[in-house]
């Protein structure tokens, strides 16, 4: 018998099945990810940075460690299983849009970058040598994955 | 607020003595008060002479929840529109203002009878506040198979950080932007979920529930605004934002039959300290017992709920229904780029359960209803008045000092009351 609640997972599978030429440039990006937010996408200089701008920004509401509250999702956990499938240019985008709720589009975008970096870390993504940039191109080519991907599987096959 | 002129009267009708004689339900209201003092009943019905009425514990160390959000107001009214995305039906059902509540069953039945047009035996609802969960117990209802997609179940939503009251035209658009034809879809969609919240009374646990509500003023309560206010030029028109009360779809005479009317009555009748009291009736839902029984209603007609946040339509293109219901709330101004969509920032503050308290207030610029799960205070923020409160303001950071502030208001109104041992 099936869970009463199931949590949908690979948010993006269903946007590779479209095809790309129904998608925007974002979700066509993805099906050309050559990265993963387990490759090293940040360094830990950066998301330094973004620990500052999240604690000025963003935990008024989201709480200090990412941890959300009754209301307001975590930025951990559940996060990871919300965001899978996706890549990084869907989340600066929602961040860099939408947030703070109550100043949406006031974030400059390298300081979205930098609290990008800031989230990848605090959800233990590895640091690397080179900084995460606020170009959607760039973005864009980064899938965000829940679990390291097999070196040889391509999007489409870790997707499933 | 001190003690002046206007307790006089009252000090007449002091339950001297209350808590002894009668706990906390003997603030009185019966025409002889404990003490031997009476209340001025004169020209009153038998019927009509007002209950006990027991005290609210009014105090800023009661508040146990503060709870904020935005209320999806949209300027055109709810979006009911449908669209194709991929090979799916996407029919909308968001935008409900302050009104969601009210409104519910009569939207989804609205949206419900659009995604029945194309015969699904499957149907996908986004979004599981009181607007989706509606819509999916409908589509069940209508013979469908329904699996809810919601990255938050009820109780987390934004629904229920709301008043929680019948509101039906609160917020729920503006006139000019609406066009002359909302207000037959408004009366048929108010109507529609009267009939069903009928259905919903009397139940354990009261899910709807009637209260008396008594309209306190030290001053002769103004007449209602019938027209706009001359001294503001601008509008939503010329400037994107309402300006002023007089834009908002007022609807509320077409169903006068449903509720009854406000009755006034007379100073001393009621053992409130203040003039002028009127009083009318108001249906309200608790939402604990009756969140449980929607939820427990899904769940028993088959229904299965998914975990998931939607990152940009297309997605919905992609579920394996191919008829949704899209029930995002705030989140649709977002995600759907919808520039009609406004945010208007509500705060209620919770005070413990008084079982006992059957009755609402509204008072300096404060409303409580008594509650199941609380007595629901909410106040009057700022200068705004009306609808024009929290119009345009998206903080949903609760406040502590608007809650006691409007706690305040009421302990003082009963700090009027005089002290029981006088």
């Amino acid at each position: 018998m099936s869970p009463i609640i199931t949590r949908s997972l690979f948010a993006g599978l269903a946007a590779i099945a479209l095809g790309a030429g129904l998608l925007p440039p974002s979700a066509r990006a993805q099906a050309t990810t050559s990265q993963s937010i387990w490759d090293g996408v940040y360094t830990d200089a950066q998301a330094a940075r973004g620990a500052g701008q999240y604690g000025q920004h963003c935990a008024v509401c989201h709480g200090p460690a990412a941890e959300g509250s009754f209301v307001v999702p975590p930025l951990t956990g559940e996060f990871i299983a919300d965001w899978t499938g996706t890549n990084l240019a869907d989340l600066y985008d929602k961040i860099q849009t939408t947030m703070p709720l109550n100043a949406p589009g006031t974030l400059r975008p390298a300081n979205t970058a930098d609290i990008l970096a800031y989230l990848l870390k605090v959800n233990n993504f590895p640091a690397g040598q080179k900084e995460l940039g606020a170009a959607l191109a760039e973005l864009g080519a980064i899938s965000f994955d829940a679990t390291r991907p097999k070196p040889a599987a391509s999007s489409r096959e870790r997707a499933r | 607020m001190t003690e002046g002129k206007s307790t006089r009267l009252n000090r007449r009708l002091l339950l001297k003595g209350s808590l002894a004689l009668g706990g906390l339900a003997g603030l009185g209201g019966c025409a002889t008060m404990p003490g031997g003092q009476r209340l001025n009943t004169a020209g009153l019905d038998y019927e009509d002479i007002p209950p006990k009425l027991a005290p609210i514990r009014a105090h800023p160390d009661r508040i146990f929840d503060i709870r904020c959000c935005i209320r999806p107001f949209r300027v055109n009214g709810p979006n009911l529109d449908t669209e194709t995305i991929g090979d799916a039906l996407i029919v909308h059902n968001y935008g409900h203002g302050g009104s969601g509540w009210s409104l519910s069953w009569g939207s989804a039945n609205v949206a419900v009878q659009k995604a029945m047009s194309v015969s699904p035996k499957e149907i996908a609802v986004v979004g599981c506040g009181i607007i989706g969960l509606t819509a999916a117990i409908t589509a069940q209802r209508a013979g469908a198979a329904v699996t809810i997609y919601a990255r938050d179940l009820l109780e987390r939503t934004r629904s229920v950080r709301a008043n929680g009251s019948w509101t039906p035209d609160s917020r729920v658009c503006l006139t000019e932007q609406a066009g002359p034809k909302f207000g037959d879809l408004w009366e048929q969609m108010a109507r529609f979920s009267y009939k069903t919240y009928k259905s919903y009374l009397g139940l354990p646990g009261r899910p709807i529930d009637f209260q008396d509500q008594y309209r306190l003023s030290d001053t002769p309560p103004r007449p209602r605004e019938e027209g706009p206010d001359p001294n503001i030029k601008g509008s939503y028109a010329t400037t994107g934002l309402p300006q002023q009360n007089f834009e908002f779809g007022d609807y509320s005479d077409r169903i006068r039959d449903l509720t009854p009317r406000p009755q006034q009555l007379p100073e001393g009748a009621t053992p409130f300290p203040v003039k002028y009291v009127s009083r009318s009736e108001i249906m309200f839902f608790n939402f604990g017992s009756y969140g449980h029984l929607l939820l427990s209603e899904f769940y028993g007609a088959g229904g299965k709920i998914v975990v998931r946040e939607f990152h940009k339509p297309s997605e919905l293109g992609g579920l394996k229904e191919k008829v949704v219901i899209n029930c995002p709330g705030y989140a649709a101004k977002d995600m759907w780029k919808d520039k009609y969509m406004i945010p208007v920032r509500g705060q209620i503050a919770w005070l413990i359960p008084q079982p006992e308290v059957n009755y609402g207030l509204s008072y300096g610029g404060a409303n409580t209803l008594s509650k199941s799960d609380g007595i629901m205070l909410q106040a009057q923020p700022g200068p705004a008045k009306g609808d024009m409160v929290g119009v345009n303001d998206a903080n949903e950071i609760p406040s502590r000092k608007e809650a006691e502030d409007g706690v305040r208001a009421i302990e003082a109104l009963y700090k009027r009351f005089p002290a029981q041992s006088a």
